[in-house]
């Protein structure tokens, strides 16, 4: 019994270490047509360029930057849970933590590019239903013209600090015009930076291309332009930079975001 | 159909669990970013080998992975403390992925001339639930390979290399590479669900 039980192993180990080999790339073993399938769909996967590929640097910190966003703007925790403990549920704080860095308001930002705009937001009921009827009546023929029309498409985004600047944050709209994007900027807790230092502002898509959109030395009331739309350059990031010759990003990053396009 | 890694019932496999504390999940549903950071970089690299899978492009792939994590945050609060989230990411990385496409499409839909010869929408469909977590368990056993084991695993799949070339590129002697391709490809046979009953690597 015990030799049977020994040479079973024996096969078995046999088989796996068959099986081990094949996997790495040996084809002189022998292998049953089933177990020869199921590694063939294996290395397959490891032979799937897409398996391996590694996700952009930057996604990190869009991915914080954009829930950071989402978590100041909402004024309840998402979805209650209801599969902690009532103990944990009691710590559980019903508005969003604060964040290391200083708040953000989208609203007042919001708020400032509808005074340019001209926009306004309608919140008594009856206006809402005025509202919503109007939008349905030409619903079908507006689409088709917002389409074709970017002039008042705007972005919002939240900027978020980088460990090289600790307790900075700051706000940005993009607006739409004829020459191109002009992006408002206000930023806190960023020091002055002067004598050949200043700070820069770029736009950066998925494929890691950078746009520079202009240089200042404080962050409050900034204007910028940029001439490429923040729907494919979705990713903005504030650097600091030296007057030293060398045009491309120094890297120290201090304030990071992604564009966000407002409902209109 | 089941795929490769479900026909071997190791979907739920202990060895590949991941597993966030009630804490970790408060500080998550509240957005603070250390705890955004933290589940990212726990699942940052899966969530985005699955989105390159489903979408093809790299472009696309961020911007599902982006939104694949806000909707993980806005439905945090259903996930169980001390629940591996893999499954439950990995689903919401396909929807969101299969989203992303369906917006592609619907953006491409004026002029076929128009769209790009290597746009998703051409060549190739949403894959299943079962392969998109093939992919995600495939991943994370590389991941988890030693940098070096893992360095010969690519070159050997990826790009092709047999075993002589691998230690020419490596600059190591044959024997070493040998030994090592052994050893991660047994480790990934056996993190990769039991390649039969009573593999036990």
């Amino acid at each position: 019994m015990a030799d049977e039980s020994g040479r079973h192993s024996a096969d078995e180990s046999a088989i796996d270490r068959a099986r081990v080999d094949y996997l790495a790339g040996e084809t002189d073993v022998e292998l049953d047509a089933a177990d020869q399938a199921e590694l063939d769909e294996l290395r397959a996967l490891l032979a799937d360029p897409t398996l391996w590929s590694e996700p952009p640097a930057e996604l990190e910190d869009s991915v914080v930057a954009l829930i950071e966003a989402q978590a100041r703007t909402t004024t309840e925790t998402p979805t209650a849970t209801t599969s902690l403990t009532h103990a944990a549920a009691s710590q559980a704080p019903s508005a969003p933590l604060p964040s290391a860095a200083a708040p953000i308001d989208l609203g007042a930002a919001r708020e400032k590019r509808e005074r340019r705009t001209g926009a306004r937001r309608f919140t008594r009921p009856v206006f809402l239903v005025a509202a919503a009827a109007a939008i349905v009546a030409v619903a079908v023929s507006a689409t088709l013209v917002l389409r074709n029309s970017t002039s008042q498409r705007t972005f919002d985004v939240a900027l978020s600090a980088t460990e090289l600047a600790p307790g900075a944050a700051g706000s940005a709209t993009m607006l739409k015009t004829d020459s191109g994007w002009e992006i408002k900027l206000d930023a806190t807790g960023l020091p002055r930076l002067d004598g050949g230092e200043f700070y820069q502002a770029w736009l950066r898509n998925a494929d890691g291309v950078l746009v520079p959109i202009g240089t200042f030395n404080e962050g409050t009331d900034v204007t910028l332009w940029a001439g490429v739309p923040p729907d494919q350059f979705s990713t903005m990031t504030i650097t600091r930079e030296a007057a030293d010759g060398i045009q491309d990003s120094s890297g120290q990053r201090v304030l990071v975001g992604t564009a966000v396009e407002e409902d209109n | 159909m089941p795929t490769l890694l479900a026909r071997r019932g190791c979907i739920c496999s202990t060895t590949l669990t991941r597993m966030l504390t009630e804490d970790d999940l408060l500080r998550f549903r509240a957005g603070e970013s250390d705890a955004v950071r933290a589940v990212y970089r726990e699942y940052g690299r899966l969530v985005y080998a699955v989105c390159r899978n489903q979408l093809g492009s790299a472009q696309l792939a961020e911007e599902a992975a982006q939104q694949t994590f806000l909707k993980a945050w806005k439905s945090a609060g259903t996930v169980e403390p001390g629940r591996d989230l893999a499954p439950w990411l990995a689903t919401i990385a396909r929807r969101t992925a299969i989203d992303v496409y369906r917006q592609e499409l619907r953006e491409k839909t004026s002029a076929i001339d128009d769209v790009s010869v290597s746009h998703p929408a051409l060549v190739q469909q949403p894959v299943a639930i079962e392969q998109t977590y093939d992919v995600w368990q495939v991943r994370q056993a590389l991941d988890e390979l030693p940098a070096d084991e893992r360095a010969i695993v690519q070159l050997q799949h990826l790009e092709g290399l047999t075993q002589t070339a691998v230690a020419q590129r490596l600059n190591l002697p044959v024997g070493t590479v040998k030994s090592r391709s052994y050893r991660a490809h047994k480790k990934l046979a056996g993190r990769l669900g039991h390649l039969r009953e009573g593999f036990d690597p």
